[in-house]
């Protein structure tokens, strides 16, 4: 019992290690540093379902209290439907956290690994820097 | 050291071991049904819904599955002359000389028509083949693109007019083997996603083998002496899975105001030079 947890743990994140490459983009990466994860908090504006690739808009405040406005893509729908999510899991108005990379350029446009919305966590387009790779 | 290991932690061992089999024997099994429990195919018939059984193998990002555009010189293309100067006129936003997606050229994300042979170098999805007495026909997820291989023993066109999809002839060599020879395409498209080019002397030779019910493979060789020093193979046994008869294909077109906004609201903000 003693050590379940660790067990199970060592068993996940072997998992993970092994688990198939991530799925790609079918545009490239080249305006992101990727080697940074960003995370923040903010409220969602609005959640275009399209191709070439979903868009989620939303505001963050800055420690200034000032609210910026973030431009953030994930897959196309077909790509993100197997990964569970859905043309109706954002509205205006909803508090979400994202995972992301972020453009070099410093503008407030990400791609997204992870999000959280509703109490549920969905993940997005690549990895988490600093993660392990994932199916 | 290992024996006091073992001693230890006797579960541990067994619990990564059986992680190990798991994480890499089950999928191939999964993936390659033994002989022993494969379900025979039936005789010259690829009917069905069949898909690329690891997803990313049939999107093909980088580039033709089995020769990416990696910079890896066993991935050469040895392209002639007149290839390498075609093949600079192509901006792609993916593979080793990739570009922002704001100074791309790429006709494929201008909604223009994807054309063959990149219809099977890129985005391949689910695609049900459907035969007929004279006709093999393959309608494709992306973009609800169909095309027509010709199995009435007409030959292929000495001089064709090109065409997006170009033309295409087929003929089983065997009761498992179905193989299209193709030409006739149209030069502006893209060969594959990194931009590879190719010309209107193209021939593309498809060879489908249905391994058993419910799998086949696809081999795809590229041969244009215009463009390439010599033919080489973009996809090797390319495997695919008979998806269920009932399957509902998720809808997946290129909508040219869909792309604007993602442009306007996205892609070029990221791509602003500062």
């Amino acid at each position: 019992m003693k050590h379940r947890f660790g067990i199970m743990t060592l068993v996940a994140a072997f998992g993970l290690i092994c688990a198939p490459v991530a799925m790609l983009a079918h545009h490239g990466a080249a305006i992101y540093d990727e080697t940074k994860a960003v995370k923040v908090t903010g409220v969602v504006t609005d959640w275009l379902w399209a191709n070439p690739h979903c868009l989620l808009e939303f505001d963050v405040k800055d420690d200034k209290g000032v609210s910026v406005h973030w431009t953030a893509e994930v897959s196309n729908p077909p790509d993100m439907v197997a990964r569970g999510w859905s043309r109706k899991m954002f509205k205006p108005g909803d508090e979400i956290t994202a995972w992301m990379i972020a453009a070099k350029n410093g503008e407030p446009v990400g791609r997204i690994a992870r999000v959280m919305v509703a109490g549920k966590t969905y993940e997005g387009m690549g990895r988490v820097p600093g993660e392990a790779a994932r199916k | 050291m290992l024996r006091r290991l073992k001693l230890k932690r006797p579960l541990l061992g067994r619990v990564l071991l059986l992680s190990a089999f798991a994480a890499f024997a089950l999928p191939l099994f999964a993936q390659n049904a033994s002989p022993a429990t494969a379900k025979p195919a039936p005789p010259r018939d690829l009917t069905g819904i069949w898909e690329p059984i690891r997803g990313l193998e049939g999107i093909q990002p980088n580039g033709a599955n089995n020769m990416p555009a990696d910079g890896k010189p066993e991935h050469d293309l040895h392209l002639t002359p007149y290839g390498r100067e075609l093949a600079k006129t192509h901006k792609s936003s993916n593979g080793p000389d990739e570009v922002p997606p704001s100074e791309e050229n790429d006709p494929a994300h201008a909604c223009e028509p994807m054309g063959f042979p990149r219809q099977n170098l890129f985005e391949v999805r689910a695609t049900e083949f459907m035969q007929t007495p004279t006709q093999m026909v393959l309608l494709y997820t992306f973009n609800r693109i169909w095309r027509v291989i010709w199995t009435d023993g007409r030959p292929l066109q000495k001089d064709p007019d090109p065409r997006w999809y170009g033309y295409s002839v087929g003929k089983w060599t065997d009761d498992y083997t179905f193989v299209a020879q193709s030409n006739g395409t149209d030069e502006r498209t893209w060969l594959d996603n990194a931009g590879r080019p190719h010309s209107e002397d193209l021939r593309v030779e498809e060879v489908f083998h249905r391994v058993d019910q419910d799998h086949m493979e696809l081999t795809m060789t590229i041969d244009d002496p215009k463009v390439y020093e010599k033919p080489w193979v973009a996809l090797n046994k390319l495997q695919f899975r008979l998806k269920p008869a009932n399957t509902e294909l998720v809808e997946m077109m290129c909508s040219p105001s869909e792309l604007n906004e993602y442009n306007r609201r996205h892609a070029t903000r990221g791509a602003i030079k500062k």
